[in-house]
């Protein structure tokens, strides 16, 4: 339907439209409507009113100038109700026509979303990511009719005072605690407040802290006597108390735990002066506490705060571990000592028993003093085998129990700037959830979609608040400004958020192929390790049957950008594959793992478990050894470009099995060498040598034998094409003496003389690879920046000139076209 | 992660803040002139996609401070707007029109140029292959440009990206030139794909017409012409370019290390600290380190209202609506709270209302 071309051949455009100040990426016509859209550089998007284009000269007006996305915007789309844009930010917008931001969907990871397709029916956006990954996402039509923040008006009644603790004991019924000492419930369907109980003494300062069991809900009251309460909501008139502790009671923790031994108890901790922690068992039927029981006592570490924040059971091994407000992880012995037993059958249930004088408190099995930081820890879960901890240090982490003691396995953070961690906790379906505040705003995290499932702008930071999720309906509730706010909302459940996962957010700079396991149908999978510039490095298994790529693992400790793999001391023995991981790169840090690869039963994908043994940052190293020396700080902005780790162990050296060497090329011009030591979990710098003074691009080991004697080889390339060869056997040996005398203070060590030095390229050496021929010498291959491949013959002798280092012989095969990026030296044969 | 952190990770862009340059790409041509002489008897130049204009610069620098008389002539072409410059005649035009073409002949005086040089780069999307397609159509519409102004015998300069099909622009480039090399400047990042196509000796081919609707890359494009052997094999040699004592745009060089100027340090000074170590020699501990913040900024940028509204909070959000009161109970059982206050354990069932 074009117009006729004018004379030059051209058709004349109609109307031109104005307005963005940008480049426009792309622009989608809704013809039923007559509006037009477009998406710009200029990060908005603009709907134009352009009415009938078949209009000889149609009026076109701006009907909308959107501003949400923080970078260009790619695409739009024009649905009946709702305009959907995507984005550089990796957000993918949903908007109302009145210019309100519905939905912001988040979770792609990386440099944005390049696709998107609708499906207006359902409801649903597809999005496709530069990372790769596939996502489905629901459009809820508007953002209030499901979702909404209520103040409940508490402070209407001045006699009951302000609120100072609350908690939901189901999504319908909230309780409060008072200043005044009253504690009262709000049910969310009647609408109506309920006194419960009303106590002088439990005014000004109180604790609160409710649980259900069974049918009952329990509350836990403590005050700054030490005195603690328990009743069911149902029949506050079956009220127990105690007196607990001698001062202050801290914290109440309530725990229910399959290993209670029967469905009708629970236990509650509290902790009071001296970090003395009370262990009383409840039991309740129907709504009537039946019994209480002290089990034990025990006694945190000394610290100034001493108080448990959080705890959890490990029914299997008899244990229970603690947080506490040190930010410690503390062990205790279950043990039922249930040497003090409360007489609950006297007749008066406002009887303030005192605590046995006698009570032995309990020492702890193993302490992790200050883990989480001085802010404290903020909960402990047991699940599946593993314990896990979050903290006020923004991270949680993931331990494990060996012979009685607490192996942290690895330490890891949720969304980027969320540094307040609350709490963690397990869905039925095995999603590890991080609840916590999150700048303003309420979060509910879900580490396996990468995506924010709740976030409720509270305000942030809530002293007192409380989540429930009973199907798909959830609660948030927190005190601001004395009074009590509450955020009900709908949330619908997707059937499958990720269609595929995504690699990486940003490009891949390393890969490195560990092995095989076979899963329980007997299908091979491929066990494959990436790195990239989004700072994370991904575990994979390949599964050479359905030819699927699925991601057993993410690491995301690095600060910057991860350059370079090494993997040393690989075996495979009963189907658990199993490697050392050293991860590389910029802020110069470096960071080694354990990883054990096996077979998952159940879904036949595998499992890995990291175990995080080392890490080490330059300008850690400098403050220590800081005033040492009056010696030039080479600043921490060097990479590390690539890691070579010896791992070949010759015969004639003291190097146990748990010791691995690593050179490291890095960008201010040395070569430095590590020793990464799994028994002591510790890496230390050895040696460096700025021998290049250009910034170095590849390390390369190898170990040469002959007859008794071994060799280690080193061979680094820097960005003036020059390749160095080094012998450090001397600084390995030396190494391993200092090491078995356990001086790990020393000095550090040259790296040693260079044996030899090769020019092979005008420029930068992009890879590098050895290989022994069949002669016993060796193949050094170089790819450069000057599209050259540069192949050398190295010899080494033991009684030659330079360590007997001798170059032989250089090849440049006829240049490729481009620039190399990878060379590697196959094994002959 | 600090404002100076850039500094350390890239002595150039530290150097080129430091010497005044608008981007750290002024070093690029410099090194290449240290090696190709480009500045030799050149009286007109031309800088194609020139903004900031860091090449501008340059050439302002060089050729006029060489030649006394005013008969230098530069003029910069860009789509975008551009910061003044001494020296610097400024066309704010599309290197794909004729009409630009004629005027850069016309600020010539009717004369054709000496040199034209182009750093262009398309923004880059991070996927190689789309970056190298449209960088090739980028050089080789500076090229279709040049044919209209460039002198027989003149240089072409451009940043090429050297993907696996770089050789097809090689070989278009060798029709209109008779030495053409491929140079990396020191200044450019090992880690970067970047190069430039140093073409010398400008000779169209006999009766070319220039022509601005030339195809660009589609035309000819052959999947074999890559794998051709022999003498018909393209080769077009490689030179690395800037001393081996230049500065490395890799390395990450400590801020205590003040950087010597980068002109001066090109031709008097380089001897003397050439193979003696870094940190003993340009080390200057008694100097601060100072930031210099850059000299450039960019001028109306697309996201600059984009910003602007987010630095003042104003971005559209995803936010529920503000707190909504909930009705009091409509329920009262007791109307006399004052006296319902009572004693402990008992259960009280009142309605707050206000």
């Amino acid at each position: 339907m074009s117009d006729p071309p004018n004379e030059e051949g051209r058709v004349e455009p109609r109307r031109r439209i104005s307005g963005h100040n940008g480049v426009i990426f792309s622009i989608y016509h809704y013809e039923q409507k007559g509006i037009l859209a477009s998406a710009s550089d200029d990060r908005s998007l603009r709907v134009w009113n352009v009415g009938d284009l078949t209009d000889c000269d149609p009026d076109v007006q701006c009907l909308l100038v959107l501003y949400g996305h923080q970078a260009r915007v790619w695409s739009v789309r024009l649905l009946p109700d709702v305009i959907i844009s995507i984005g550089e930010d990796s957000a993918c917008i949903v908007w109302s026509y009145t210019g309100d931001i519905i939905h912001n969907f988040k979770g792609h990871k990386g440099r944005g979303i390049r696709a998107v397709a609708v499906q207006d029916k359902l409801g649903l956006v597809a999005t496709g990511g530069a990372d790769s990954g596939i996502r489905l996402w629901q459009i809820h039509k508007t953002p209030s009719s499901n979702s909404n923040l209520l103040n409940l008006n508490f402070d209407a009644s001045k006699k009951i005072g302000v609120p100072k603790a609350i908690t939901l004991a189901d999504i319908n019924c909230l309780v409060v605690m008072t200043d005044l000492g009253f504690i009262c419930t709000y049910n969310f369907i009647t609408k109506q407040w309920i006194v419960v109980l009303e106590d002088q003494s439990y005014k000004s300062y109180g604790l609160l802290e409710v649980t259900r069991l069974g049918d009952s809900i329990l509350c836990a009251i403590g005050n700054i006597t030490g005195s603690i309460k328990i009743f069911s909501l149902s029949s506050a008139l079956t009220c127990k108390a105690f007196k607990q502790h001698e001062g202050k009671v801290h914290s109440l923790t309530w725990v229910t735990s399959s290993a209670q031994t029967s469905s009708d108890t629970c236990s509650l901790f509290s902790s009071g002066p001296n970090g003395v922690i009370v262990w009383l068992e409840v039991s309740c039927i129907s709504g009537d506490i039946t019994m209480v029981t002290e089990k034990c006592r025990f006694r945190l570490p000394n610290s100034k705060q001493r108080w448990h924040t959080s705890i959890a059971f490990v029914p299997a091994e008899g244990l229970i571990v603690c947080g506490d407000r040190r930010g410690s992880l503390v062990l205790f012995p279950m043990e039922d000592s249930n040497k003090c037993i409360k007489d609950e059958s006297l007749p008066s249930t406002n009887n303030l028993e005192s605590s046995d004088p006698d009570g032995q408190e309990l020492e702890p099995i193993h302490v992790l003093f200050g883990l989480h930081g001085k802010l404290g820890v903020t909960s402990v879960v047991y699940h599946k085998g593993f314990v896990y901890s979050s903290g006020r240090d923004g991270c949680y982490r993931q331990l494990k129990l060996e012979g009685r003691q607490l192996v942290i396995l690895r330490k890891l953070k949720s969304c980027k700037g969320m540094e307040w961690i609350e709490c963690v906790s397990f869905t039925p379906d095995g999603d590890l959830q991080v609840l916590g505040f999150h700048s303003t705003d309420f979060v509910v995290w879900s580490t396996r979609t990468n995506e924010k499932l709740c976030s409720v702008p509270c305000g942030g930071g809530h002293r007192s608040w409380s989540y429930k999720k009973e199907g798909p309906m959830e609660v948030f509730t927190y005190i601001k400004s004395g009074d009590v706010f509450t955020h009900r909302s709908q949330r619908i459940e997707t059937i499958q958020n990720v269609l595929k996962d995504s690699l990486h957010g940003r490009e891949l700079t390393s890969v490195k192929y560990v092995g095989t396991i076979d899963n329980s149908s007997q299908e091979r999978l491929d066990v494959l390790i990436t790195s990239s510039e989004d700072t994370t490095v991904n575990i994979w298994a390949y599964n050479r049957r359905t030819k699927l790529l699925h991601c057993l693992s993410t690491i995301s400790d690095h600060l910057s950008s991860v350059k370079t793999l090494a993997l040393a001391r690989t075996k495979c023995q009963d189907n658990v594959l199993s490697t050392l991981l050293v991860t590389a790169g910029g802020r110069a840090q470096i960071e080694g793992y354990r990883l054990l690869i096996q077979d998952k039963e159940g879904d036949g994908t595998g499992t890995c478990q990291v175990i995080h043994i080392a890490s080490h940052r330059l300008d850690e190293h400098w403050d220590r050894i800081r005033n040492k020396h009056r010696m030039l700080k080479i600043d921490p902005e060097t990479r590390y470009l690539s890691v070579a780790a010896v791992d070949e162990i010759p015969s004639s050296s003291k190097t146990p099995s748990s010791r691995v060497f690593l050179a490291a090329a890095c960008s201010d011009g040395s070569v430095r060498f590590f020793v990464l030591s799994e028994s002591s979990r510790q890496m230390t710098l050895l040696a460096e040598s700025f021998h290049h003074q250009r910034c170095v691009l590849k390390v390369e080991t190898f170990v040469h034998t002959s007859g008794a004697d071994s060799r280690v080889m080193l061979c680094s390339a820097a960005t003036d094409g020059r390749i160095a060869v080094w012998d450090i056997t001397g600084t390995i040996s030396l190494a391993d003496r200092t090491l078995e005398e356990g001086q790990m203070d020393r000095p550090l060590q040259d790296l040693g003389l260079v044996c030899l030095t090769i020019s092979a390229h005008q420029c930068g050496i992009n890879s590098l690879g050895v290989r022994m021929t069949m002669d016993g010498r060796y193949l050094v291959a170089s790819g450069g920046d000057d599209n050259s491949i540069c192949v050398c013959w190295i010899t080494l002798d033991q009684d030659g000139p330079g360590g007997g280092v001798q170059l032989l012989r250089s090849v440049s095969p006829a240049p490729p076209h481009s620039a190399l990026r990878h060379t590697y030296a196959l094994p002959q044969g | 992660m600090g404002r100076s952190s850039k500094d350390k990770r890239d002595i150039y862009y530290r150097l080129a803040k430091e010497e005044g340059w608008r981007a750290r790409s002024a070093f690029k041509l410099l090194q290449l002139d240290e090696e190709y002489q480009l500045f030799q008897g050149v009286h007109r130049a031309v800088d194609l996609c020139a903004a900031p204009g860091s090449w501008s610069q340059v050439l302002s620098r060089k050729l006029r401070s060489s030649n006394e008389t005013s008969e230098v002539k530069i003029v910069a072409v860009d789509l975008q707007a551009m910061a003044p410059l001494p020296g610097v005649i400024q066309i704010q035009g599309d290197i794909t029109k004729v009409s630009t073409a004629h005027e850069i002949i016309r600020h010539f005086k009717g004369e054709p140029a000496d040199l034209v040089v182009c750093d262009g780069a398309p923004d880059v999307t991070g996927l190689h292959d789309i970056d190298e397609y449209i960088q090739a159509q980028l050089l080789l519409a500076a090229l279709n440009i040049t044919t209209h102004v460039l002198r027989t015998g003149g240089t072409f300069v451009a940043k090429i990206f050297r993907g696996k099909d770089v050789t097809l622009l090689y070989s278009q480039l060798k029709i209109f030139f008779q030495e053409v090399t491929c140079a990396k400047p020191r200044s450019s990042r090992n880690s970067s794909i970047e190069a430039f196509v140093v073409c010398q000796g400008y000779s169209p081919p006999e009766g070319y017409k220039p022509n601005m609707s030339n195809p660009l890359l589609d035309h000819c494009y052959d999947v074999d012409f890559n794998q051709l052997e022999g003498p018909n094999r393209v080769i077009v040699p490689f030179l690395a370019c800037g001393d081996l004592s230049a500065y490395d745009s890799d390395k990450t060089y400590p801020l205590q290390v003040r950087p010597l100027l980068f002109i001066t340090s090109l031709s008097t000074q380089r001897h003397q600290y050439e193979n003696l170590p870094t940190s003993s020699l340009q080390l200057d501990t008694g100097k601060e380190y100072n930031y210099v913040p850059p000299n450039q900024p960019p001028i109306r940028p697309p996201y600059q209202e984009a910003c602007f509204l987010k630095k003042n909070n104003l971005l559209a959000k995803e936010r529920p609506p503000s707190p909504v009161s909930t009705p009091p109970a409509t329920n009262t059982s007791e109307e006399d709270d004052a006296s319902s206050v009572c004693e402990e354990t008992a259960i009280q069932q009142l309605s707050i209302s206000s």
